[in-house]
């Protein structure tokens, strides 16, 4: 008698059908109403840094991997997806080999080289960013001027550090900037906009609400502390701080990726709030004006750190 | 890459992550079960017996069975035929032992001696023992060779006595089934009330405890109405239907408030968990001197649209009780002893109901989930969201994949109940489990 062939494996037998794709694709989706106002506000320029962009991430990655002898890691989305998010913090006006670098650095230096995506210890969107920035710093402060703001080619962010909030006060309503109605990178300018993708992971439960939101309220209450105490002169509206500079951004894009951010949800409400309020501290008293960013690349480094506030262990 | 997406039959789908702390009595993380549209459930029904049975002299680890008969010998169903310190295991039917195999593997890998059993037309010799000794509660219980019928097998005889010498005030009547919130407990509560309740005043009687408490999922209407009918004393206690509730160490902690550490036993803090099924095998036993040859068991999945529970001959053959239901297994199919979250694939078709076979669920082969062989965690703490025993579980998995037990270890790897959470919601299907049950067996291995 033919016997029959079970399949025999370890448990569990079903599995909740969450894929590293399908929150890489949600991701995407979230950020598409930042890209259609970006593209919006610069015109086909933007669409090319964002293809050029995604593009080249995923030919870098093609490359990498085919002369480290690896297999192909293409289908996680995670090279396109980074491509994308990379683009959103790019002036429109960029060169293309400027684009290219950048991507080489992300995908290599800032993924590949720790053995891929879920090794590396910094967010490789966040090192190529730093690196440009260091490099090419003309070009990346080249903002276009964008049709409802001609005469005033500068973020509300830089109009802050350099002029002073008083001068913001009179160049951008809150609802401008709320908007997104100002020059700068093409996907960070619109807090509405990427609010709404935010909203669309948290309820996607693609990203935990813990990091996102503390670091909003860190950014918000610190400010607002130094804002409404009259602490020092020279301080903005707390709105101001999560409309402007790219916080939202940093809240759901760039501070919740999953590998340099912490796991527990202790070490993730902590993260967040620091990186909230060393955002605020690098705008308030940094000499430049981008504060998310650095505050998200430099609490990264505390992740390792962060993440040995486990949970307490059932019956410890 | 290849990431394939799961197809599972219809009311599974609604399986979700649970994250909310909960009023009632629960526990943090898990997943929600999935609730049943209709909420009565199936009659129990009792298959015929097979003509061959298959029995593994090991019902409890612990204890080695001395074998009573001989190959070729003629035997009575009920007549002990192997007999160890505190428990017997009988003949299920009457007929000729056809052989006696001193290398059976057990579905978990283990070796022990199986005697297959073939019903036959012969005379039986009269002067065979009755099954069940006239004189006793307690003796009742030893002649009928009860186990205790949960995840820990103990010989009940073991288990009340233990409870009296560590005077445990309450016990806990598990009415609780794995995954399956219409299981065979669920259904023994709702359609075997008396004897259930019987049982339970007699174990109440017998282990000297005060009170008992039975739990019941809060979604398992049916079980739930008809113990509060039924004017019981003893406490109802409806927990809210989530996987691994049934588990003993959140089962004591729904029940008592409190957690207690690998080294200690529920009967440290007072209590003691027995499943419902002990209980109406007790009330049997004493009460109508009948012992427990048959298993209540849960078939579920495949093509079948609601679970079936049905009692089953002990050591009747998976295949023939699959049979039985209408349902055919075929090449590349999964036959879990135990629920789709934490059961144990079988390789053989023919393995035996044992006293711990609670479960059967079948997976065809189009459903089957594949985990994947070179995935890398990237750390997005889904697991440790999930994992009711509040460890970080991508942590000591991948300490035991990569040979680190010790970190495992310091990482409170014993702490892990297996309930398959982790791995559930692993977005790159990294199989959590299996890495978890390496690293404690190194670990043994290393230690013995």
């Amino acid at each position: 008698m033919h016997s029959l062939r079970l399949v025999v494996s370890p448990h569990p037998h079903l599995h909740s059908g969450q894929s590293l794709s399908a929150m890489m694709q949600q991701i995407m989706i979230a950020l598409l109403p930042a890209v259609i106002f970006g593209v919006y506000l610069f015109g086909f320029d933007a669409l090319r840094v964002i293809i050029l962009s995604m593009g080249s991430a995923v030919g870098w990655e093609y490359l990498i991997r085919k002369a480290s002898q690896r297999p192909g890691r293409l289908t996680d989305l995670t090279a396109l997806t980074s491509g994308l998010i990379f683009a959103m913090l790019l002036p429109a006006s960029i060169p293309w080999w400027i684009i290219l670098l950048g991507t080489l650095i992300m995908i290599g230096l800032g993924k590949e080289v720790f053995g891929g995506f879920g090794t590396n210890p910094f967010n490789g969107v966040l090192i190529a960013w730093v690196v440009l920035k260091m490099s090419y710093p003309d070009f990346m402060l080249d903002w276009p001027a964008i049709a409802m703001n001609a005469d005033l080619a500068t973020t509300p962010m830089e109009v802050f550090k350099t002029q002073g909030p008083s001068f913001v006060q009179e160049s951008f309503s809150l609802s401008e900037m709320f908007f997104g109605f100002t020059t700068g990178p093409i996907g960070q300018g619109s807090a509405f906009c990427l609010l709404l993708g935010g909203g669309w992971l948290l309820y996607k439960r693609v990203v935990d609400w813990r990091i996102p939101l503390c670091y909003l309220a860190g950014v918000f209450v610190f400010s607002g502390l130094f804002w409404a105490l009259q602490i020092g002169s020279g301080n903005a509206d707390p709105l101001f701080h999560l409309f402007a500079g790219g916080t939202m951004l940093a809240a759901f894009f760039l501070a919740t990726d999953p590998p340099s951010s912490p796991t527990t949800p202790d070490g993730m409400i902590l993260f967040g709030l620091l990186a909230g309020v060393l955002t605020a501290i690098i705008r308030m008293w940094g000499i430049w004006p981008f504060g998310a960013c650095y505050a998200v690349l430099i609490m990264s480094m505390f992740t390792p750190f962060l993440d040995k506030i486990a949970p307490e262990v059932y019956g410890r | 890459m290849e990431i394939r997406s799961l197809q599972t039959p219809g009311s599974l789908n609604s399986l979700k992550q649970e994250s909310v702390r909960m009023k009632a009595a629960s526990f943090q993380g898990g997943l929600a079960l999935p609730v049943p549209d209709k909420f009565e459930s199936q009659a129990i029904t009792t298959l015929p017996a097979p003509d061959r049975v298959l029995l593994p002299l090991l019902h409890h680890p612990e204890q080695a069975y001395e074998l009573q008969v001989k190959k070729g010998a003629l035997i009575k169903q009920g007549q002990p035929v192997g007999e160890g310190v505190s428990s017997l295991v009988l003949a299920p039917i009457s007929g000729k032992v056809e052989e006696i195999n001193k290398n059976f593997k057990l579905p978990g890998g283990a070796l022990t001696t199986a005697i297959r059993i073939a019903a036959s037309d012969e005379e039986f010799p009269d002067e065979a023992p009755p099954a069940v000794p006239d004189s006793g509660t307690l003796q009742k219980i030893l002649g009928t060779g009860l186990s205790e019928l949960s995840e820990s097998p103990v010989p009940l005889f073991e288990k009340l006595r233990s409870i009296r010498s560590k005077r445990v005030r309450t016990l806990i009547i598990n009415c609780l089934d794995e995954f399956f919130i219409q299981g065979r407990s669920a259904a023994l509560a709702s359609q075997h009330t008396p004897d259930l309740l019987a049982g339970i005043d007699l174990l109440v009687q017998y282990s000297g405890a005060e009170s008992a408490v039975i739990t019941v999922y809060a979604e398992s209407a049916q079980a739930l109405q008809s113990l509060q009918e039924s004017g019981t004393k003893c406490h109802i206690l409806p927990v809210k239907a989530k996987h691994p509730q049934h588990a003993e160490k959140l089962l004591v902690t729904a029940v008592t408030g409190r957690e207690y550490d690998v080294d200690l036993t529920p009967e440290d803090l007072g209590v003691s968990v027995i499943s419902a099924e002990t209980a109406y095998w007790v009330s049997r036993a004493v009460n109508r001197r009948e012992a427990a040859l048959d298993k209540l068991l849960t078939v579920a999945g495949g093509s079948l649209k609601e679970p079936r529970n049905c009692f089953v001959r002990i050591g009747t053959p998976l295949q023939e009780v699959l049979t039985h239901l209408g349902q055919d297994i075929a090449d590349g199919d999964k036959v879990i002893l135990g629920g789709p979250l934490s059961g144990q694939a079988v390789s053989d078709p023919d393995t035996p109901v044992t006293q711990q076979t609670h479960l059967v669920f079948i997976q065809k082969k189009t459903d089957l989930h594949v985990f994947s062989q070179d995935a890398v965690c990237f750390k997005c703490g889904l697991c440790v969201q999930i994992c009711p025993m509040r460890l970080m579980p991508f942590l000591i998995s991948g300490f035991s994949e990569g040979g680190l037990y010790d970190l495992a270890e310091k990482n409170s790897l014993f702490t892990c109940i297996e309930c398959g959470c982790c791995a559930y919601v692993c977005p790159v299907n990294i199989p959590m489990v299996q890495w978890i049950q390496l690293g404690k067996s190194a670990i043994r291995a290393q230690r013995s």
